[in-house]
């Protein structure tokens, strides 16, 4: 049998924990004006609701992370990821752009478990993650994809998804 | 009701007796308790034998605890998905996707297996015991009766993705070593998205509930639905209803309830030494 480690993980975040949160929440409010910028355009068509619905996700993971970390949260958005893919959300490939975001911020949260120490953190993060992971999922579908055909679109993060800063 | 003085004095009396003659029974199994015989007195006064309790085994909730519970949950679906295409209703794009979901559990089962082994542990390649006999079974027992086998197929294929999902959610904070909590949601994102898949193909309409959300009143939804592509902003550790079977007199099926594994349905490492 094996032993267990006598080395119980921290809780709360820990100050290198902070920053990389504070990284996060930054993605998130990046996340959450580019979909409210591609609602404000009109272009989610029958699925204007969804894309809506997605940007309250963002906005409540962004919270969330802020609630985690308190007065240490940058509480601003991540510019230079926003001007990155901007374009694409106000323009004619919207699903496919946030399609891209999500898997880029999956691949982000997914490095991000493996260097928290804090157990609430990871927590947090897995939480967002796996949500991020059905918008993914679902944005495939909003693009026209099909899940048999494009089955990879819809079921795995690519391997070379970009990780954000 | 009856208010007389003297029969409210009786009734105190009656049951000032009753204490006084519960001491002297008392006292009396103490005494002949301490004047029994036996060798492995605890010097406490007891009437009777007590057999000596089973110890219970040594049960630490370690990373290989939990990769191995990891592990059973993927066989628990590769069983149901295998058990699923027996009953040939699967047809087209739906038979498809079930095999590519089969295909992908089998897939993360080895790399749990291998993460098992790389910890020291003893990989576990069955399903998980407990789960089989309080989830999957009766489940796959209803849908055998179902009149719409394909529809409960499909909405227990749901709820085991999205309990899967949740299952290596529950378990990052718990695990010690940072690389295994990234490695299970490498998983278990992808269990979200096979759920968010079966969500799409079940309630093409609406992709993501507005429920708790602070929305414009256009964007919310007037009724809610059973399934969807994304059914909240976080990922939930709550239990995942399902509804399966056939309908009784009075036209209620039974609904059963998946949660993610609690105490008594991790794969320990005593398991082994049974």
């Amino acid at each position: 049998m094996t032993s267990p480690d006598t080395t119980t993980p921290p809780r709360r975040p820990t100050a290198g924990d902070i920053e990389l949160l504070g990284a996060a929440q930054s993605l998130e409010l990046a996340a959450r004006d580019l979909y409210r910028a591609a609602v404000a355009a009109e272009l989610g068509g029958e699925h204007q609701a969804s894309l809506a619905c997605m940007a309250a996700h963002h906005d409540m993971a962004s919270q969330s992370i802020s609630a985690a970390i308190g007065g240490e949260a940058p509480q601003t958005r991540n510019d230079e990821v926003y001007d990155r893919f901007e374009s694409g959300f106000t323009g004619d490939d919207v699903a496919l752009t946030a399609h891209g975001l999500e898997n880029s911020l999956v691949a982000t949260h997914k490095l991000l478990l493996g260097e928290l120490e804090g157990t609430e953190g990871s927590a947090l993060v897995a939480s967002i993650l796996i949500i991020e992971a059905r918008h993914a999922a679902a944005l495939a579908a909003v693009a026209g994809l099909s899940p048999v055909d494009d089955a990879d679109a819809f079921f795995s993060t690519p391997t070379d998804a970009e990780v954000l800063a | 009701m009856n208010h007389d003085p003297i029969d409210v004095r009786r009734a105190a009396l009656s049951r000032r007796r009753f204490l006084i003659a519960g001491g002297a029974s008392v006292s009396l199994g103490a005494l002949l308790a301490a004047c029994g015989g036996g060798g492995s007195s605890t010097g406490i006064p007891r009437i009777g034998l007590t057999p000596d309790p089973t110890e219970l085994p040594d049960a630490p909730v370690t990373d290989v605890a939990l990769l191995r519970t990891a592990s059973s949950l993927e066989y628990n679906a590769i069983f149901a998905y295998e058990t699923a295409a027996g009953l040939g209703v699967l047809t087209g794009d739906a038979k498809s996707l079930a095999g590519r979901f089969l295909d992908d559990h089998k897939r993360h089962a080895d790399t749990i297996v291998a993460a098992t082994e790389a910890a020291g542990g003893n990989p576990w390649t069955e399903p998980n015991p407990r789960l089989q006999s309080i989830y999957v079974e009766p489940a796959l027992a209803l849908i055998a009766e179902s009149d719409d086998q394909l529809g409960d197929v499909l909405a227990l294929a749901y709820a085991l993705e999205t309990l899967a999902g949740a299952t290596y959610q529950s378990f990052v904070p718990l695990f010690d070593d940072k690389a295994l909590r990234a490695a299970a949601m490498g998983n278990g994102e992808e269990e979200g998205r096979h759920a968010a898949t079966l969500g799409l193909v079940l309630n093409p309409s609406r992709l993501v509930t507005s429920t708790g959300l602070s929305i414009a009143d256009e964007f919310a939804e007037t009724e809610t639905a059973t399934f969807y592509a994304v059914p909240s902003a976080f990922g939930t550790l709550s239990p995942v209803p399902v509804t399966l079977g056939p309908a009784d007199e009075n036209g209620a099926r039974t609904t059963v309830n998946l949660e993610t594994p609690s105490l008594n349905s991790l794969v320990y490492e005593y398991f082994d030494e049974e």
